[in-house]
């Protein structure tokens, strides 16, 4: 493997500190259909199907501290006036699960299988 | 000096095609007698590096760090990497990592809650997803 060392890089007009590359990077993410699986990820060991709509991802590398930045998303609907949700739960530095499902606007909520996408930022451990 | 475990997957992922298992780990949770049996799927970039070697860390490391608080650094990201593992040490690897070891190691009761299966074993109809449970096989006695 090689490696480059810079402080800086630069296109030739604009120029920013390698640090914020590096630091401002998504540090994981997984794209998941609790039919079909995982079909994109980094640093991402293994998603667990816990139930109808919960599922749990493991990080291979670990983020530094619990309240790390952690982003999930519902793919799919119909513009229609049931919309989907996805909610970020029980995060520890080396996992986060997530709860997914449909929101009706008759207020009738249901856990489903959703398929979710996650990714988490902030400093590695 | 050894790179940081992130950087080794980010190489990893650029030169290795993704590896799909052909197996999932079922597990229950003996603390929750109500919670169905879950699902665990190993990831595909994780197991094509799993099964290349030397971009992983020790599985101890992972265990070590788990009583490491919020903050502190942690053993696994520059630990020596491992060398290459076939697909069934690359899961039991996954399972020491990713369940807890209430299930893989402390449970002492008779009822079977983790199976490692072929894929083809979980039931693609999900319609009662939340009844799922492991199949006890029966045991005979001579």
């Amino acid at each position: 493997m090689s490696t480059i060392k810079a402080a800086n890089i630069s296109n030739g007009t604009d120029t920013v500190a390698t640090g914020y590359v590096v630091n401002g990077s998504v540090k994981s993410f997984v794209t998941y259909n609790f039919s079909n699986g995982i079909s994109e990820s980094f640093n991402t060991s293994s998603v667990t199907d816990v139930s109808d709509g919960v599922g749990r991802q493991a990080y291979t590398s670990a983020m530094n501290i619990t309240a790390h930045t952690t982003l999930g998303n519902a793919q799919g609907g119909a513009h229609n006036t049931t919309f989907l949700f996805c909610e970020i739960t029980n995060v520890t530095t080396s996992q986060r699960e997530w709860n997914t499902g449909t929101s009706a606007s008759n207020g009738v909520n249901a856990l489903g299988d959703n398929t979710t996408c996650h990714v988490a930022l902030g400093d590695l451990a | 000096m050894i790179a940081h475990l992130w950087d080794r997957l980010a190489d990893a992922k650029a030169r290795l095609e993704p590896v799909q298992s052909k197996y999932r780990v079922l597990f229950e949770n003996p603390n929750d007698l109500d919670a169905p049996a879950a699902v665990l799927v190993p990831d595909p970039n994780w197991m094509a590096a799993a099964l290349d070697g030397n971009v992983l860390p020790p599985i101890d490391t992972y265990l070590r760090d788990q009583n490491v608080p919020d903050g502190e650094p942690k053993e696994h990201p520059y630990a020596e990497p491992i060398d290459a593992m076939t697909e069934e040490e690359a899961l039991e690897y996954l399972v020491m990592k990713d369940i807890s070891p209430s299930i893989w190691r402390d449970y002492i009761g008779n009822r079977t809650i983790m199976k490692i299966v072929p894929v083809e074993l979980i039931p693609t109809d999900r319609t009662f997803r939340n009844s799922w449970r492991i199949t006890q096989a029966e045991e005979t006695t001579a």
